[in-house]
């Protein structure tokens, strides 16, 4: 089932924030696709939508947004699908992807446990259970989502920090189930699974990303993210906040990665203490030789 | 949706459980990074989206933050378009009575705000020339991106001015800060003409007879329509008309709708 990849295949990225800006404009660097968040984008015009317009064209573009969520049991309400539809048909994007989480819920009141502010939205990506409710319910919200923006959605893996009740099945089998039937395709964000297997106090985090990764029918990745974050604070979990170099763990399961999906688009994301410009491309142009090196074994 | 129950429960617990801190160090780790994380982007956006706020208030804008966040929640899912009911919220507060400016200083930061995202309008010169073609009754001002008036009973502009400046580390920002003090002081009263003639907002005063004039346009008035209705006042258009091109307000003539 493997792909057979070559290294002039492989695209790589790099997440683009407010203060690089002006530096992806002036200082373009080897890289193949832009990937901003797509809710920074959604006003109607304005300094940023002109700032889009001109990345598009150097660049290709990806739509990573963080509204959807795309597990809510509640659905998705129709007013951001209808900001992300139009974004698409501005930007005309490489890549269109959200999250496996749920977002939109309502508030339960104290007293009498009526609603209140329907919906509402978590401003966080909150973890999902994984069982045949919520799977259909993702399923239903992908489909509904392919349709409106006529296009194939990836779903991002998710970093949690708790773990809902009610699972009955494991993370990876619910995405390859949900990508099976939903016809979408999975974003597999390494930083996320090491995230996860570090707060599970896992005794072997390489040994379960990597287990992660074999399950997957390489075909339905579209993308990985690579990442770094801080530290687990003492008697906190550790939380996925994209403000550090992408972590030694995280290259080793990239190149667990590669070898078994092969030339898959990669982005590295970069989202709070940023670094400057060219620390940020220097990241992306060491994943571009760690694919070269992988790829050009694989092929061998 | 509405047969997935236990999906729908779980998940309007957990996000009540996230929104309601009230008992956040009984609750688990992870719930309380939820929490944390709620509480410091809702900060971080109201801090965007009200900078003179932010200022005004200062230590305690967390607080503001995290009270007006229980009170009105996220409900759009973009956190740049949160926060419009605040400046109603802080004229509801009675134990902001000392700062009767508040409210209308946060009118005029989320006009600013909504003026930054608002679609651009491009610069149409060669429409001019129907003035000169068609009836002023069929005819339209096209006014730039984001235009909003203000009136208010307090130096907004002045105060808006000055923490402008202070957030610029801009040497007038003392001499700005003083003016500001002496307008609340004086109990002025100022119109505020917020646009956007490129990417960033504009402030500044104008008189009522300006104010009278550019709320006709904003109601989309034919030109003869609010010239008439001008017809008490001084309002000259040809003086106006040059002045505002050059200030970036104006951007064309259009047929009326």
């Amino acid at each position: 089932m493997k792909k057979q990849s070559t290294s002039s295949d492989i695209l790589i990225g790099v997440g683009l924030r407010h203060n690089h800006y002006e530096d992806a404009l002036t200082r373009p660097k080897a890289i193949d696709f832009i990937e901003v968040h797509a809710e920074n984008f959604f006003a109607e015009g304005g300094a940023a939508k002109a700032v889009l317009d001109q990345v598009a064209k150097q660049y290709a573009i990806s739509l990573h947004a963080t509204t959807l969520g795309l597990g809510s049991a509640r659905g998705i309400p129709k007013q951001p699908l209808q900001k992300l539809r139009q974004l698409i048909e501005q930007s005309q994007p490489l890549l269109v992807s959200d999250h496996a989480c749920f977002t939109w819920s309502s508030l339960q009141q104290d007293s009498n446990n009526e609603e209140r502010f329907s919906p509402v939205h978590a401003g966080d990506l909150l973890p999902i259970a994984f069982n045949a409710e919520t799977l259909d319910i993702t399923v239903e919200n992908v489909e509904s989502v392919q349709q409106h923006i006529a296009r194939q959605l990836l779903v991002e893996n998710l970093s949690a920090y708790i773990t809902p009740e009610g699972s009955t099945m494991s993370e990876v089998s619910f995405l390859t189930e949900l990508c099976l039937r939903a016809n979408c395709r999975l974003l597999l964000d390494i930083n996320n699974l090491v995230v996860n297997a570090s707060n599970a106090n896992s005794a072997d985090i390489l040994g379960d990303v990597s287990g992660y990764i074999q399950q997957i029918p390489p075909q339905l990745v579209g993308e990985i993210h690579l990442a770094g974050c801080s530290p687990a604070q003492p008697g906190a979990p550790m939380i996925d906040d994209h403000s550090q170099p992408v972590p030694d763990i995280v290259w080793e399961g990239y190149r667990i990665a590669l070898k078994h999906f092969g030339a898959v688009p990669t982005l590295v994301e970069w989202d709070t203490a940023l670094p400057s410009w060219e620390v940020l491309t220097d990241e992306a142009a060491k994943a571009r030789a760690i694919a070269e090196e992988v790829l050009s074994r694989d092929v061998a | 949706m509405t047969s997935h129950n236990q999906a729908l429960q779980t998940q309007s617990a957990l996000i009540s459980a996230i929104y309601n801190q009230n008992n956040a160090h009984s609750e688990s780790p992870g719930l309380m990074a939820y929490q944390r994380s709620l509480a410091a982007n809702a900060k971080r956006a109201l801090a965007i989206s009200y900078p003179t706020i932010s200022q005004l208030v200062g230590d305690g804008f967390s607080a503001l933050s995290h009270e007006f966040l229980q009170d009105y929640p996220l409900t759009a899912g973009d956190w740049g378009e949160w926060g419009s009911e605040l400046p109603l919220w802080l004229a509801g507060k009675t134990a902001l009575t000392n700062y009767p400016y508040l409210s209308d200083c946060a009118q005029l930061d989320w006009f600013c705000h909504q003026s930054e995202r608002a679609a651009n309008v491009a610069l149409d010169l060669e429409s001019l020339s129907l003035l000169a073609e068609q009836d002023a009754s069929q005819l339209e001002v096209v006014l730039a991106s984001g235009v909003f008036l203000l009136a208010s009973s307090h130096p907004v502009v002045d105060i808006w001015q000055a923490h402008q400046s202070s957030q610029q580390n801009d040497e007038a920002t003392p001499a700005l800060f003083a003016a500001a003090a002496q307008s609340i002081a004086a109990q002025k009263s100022q119109f505020a003409l917020i646009w956007r003639p490129q990417w960033k907002a504009q402030v500044r005063v104008i008189d009522e007879t300006e104010f009278l004039w550019l709320q006709q346009l904003l109601a989309k008035q034919p030109l003869t329509t609010a010239l008439d209705n001008m017809s008490h006042t001084n309002f000259n258009f040809e003086t106006w008309l040059p002045k505002a091109l050059q200030a970036g307000l104006f951007c064309g003539i259009k047929p009326a709708n």
